[in-house]
């Protein structure tokens, strides 16, 4: 009794088996490709301030005022992200080691870039969630000894 | 007899057999267009960074191509750094150094065929100030 009825309920499921497997190997892709673009975007970000901090840093001990610096090193970070295509916003820090001798000879800068990047940013898709992975920068320089003689 | 020809159960190592090779073709697929991805974000960091090194006061355009070189050789391999060009240029109307990478697309792993995967930098050189 038991394997007959075993047996009619499998003959009645045989044909889908296979549809089945197709469908759900497929549908099983998307979380992967979703996570593989998530996981592009991250490592460009990364990329992106690794970058923008370096190239801030450099900038902002090579200035020759506080108010430049600040200012030029803004203008390289934004360069800087916009070149690797990171448009979610940023902020930087400007960290003065000692913090009272600002781009005094010998003295050091560290900046440190960050910003945000959005969980399902795929960007054909206007889509957006609350979810977002921080993501940072950090680079040190040390002015040059030299600074300020002509 | 019958259930011998039966033609929906005598399919079914068949039909797992095509299915699987389409899904393994997908999730090669997948990997693989994972991969161009990384390399063209590597290739694009690389160019980024000898064109950074190039612009300091104290470097040359060749210091910057030397670097672009090394890093693509550390990450990737050395059939993508085979040509790499630095030259100068105008970059937002103030001069600059532009760096241009053409590396094969990935054929299978880092192994390529052919290809055309071209990226390029751009920055202009330091200013005093």
């Amino acid at each position: 009794m038991w394997r007959q009825r075993c047996h009619s309920s499998n003959r009645a499921n045989s044909g889908r088996a296979s549809l089945e497997f197709l469908v759900a190997g497929i549908v099983l892709f998307v979380p992967v490709m979703w996570a593989s673009v998530v996981l592009f975007e991250i490592q460009k970000a990364s990329m992106a301030t690794d970058a923008a901090a370096r190239h801030a840093v450099r900038v902002f001990t090579q200035s020759t005022s506080l108010d430049s610096a600040g200012r030029r090193a803004e203008r390289a970070v934004s360069r800087t992200l916009g070149d690797f295509g990171v448009a979610t916003p940023h902020q930087i820090t400007v960290e003065c080691q000692p913090r009272s001798l600002c781009l005094s000879p010998t003295s050091w800068a560290v900046v440190t870039v960050r910003t945000d990047v959005p969980l399902l940013g795929i960007p054909a898709l206007p889509l957006s969630t609350p979810w977002a992975v921080p993501v940072d920068g950090t680079a040190a320089a040390q002015v040059s000894m030299y600074r300020g003689i002509p | 007899m019958s259930r011998r020809f039966d033609s929906r159960r005598g399919n079914a190592p068949a039909e797992f057999v095509l299915v699987g090779a389409l899904l393994v073709a997908l999730a090669l697929a997948v990997i693989h267009a994972a991969l161009v991805i990384h390399v063209r974000h590597i290739l694009h960091a690389s160019a980024w960074e000898g064109a950074r090194y190039a612009s300091y006061y104290g470097t040359t355009l060749g210091d910057g191509q030397a670097l672009t070189i090394r890093l693509i050789n550390e990450a990737l391999s050395e059939s993508y750094s085979l040509d790499v060009s630095v030259t100068e240029a105008s970059v937002a109307g103030a001069p600059g150094v532009h760096v241009h990478v053409r590396a094969p697309v990935p054929t299978l792993g880092l192994w390529a065929l052919g290809g055309d995967l071209s990226v390029e930098a751009a920055l202009p050189l330091e200013q005093p100030g």
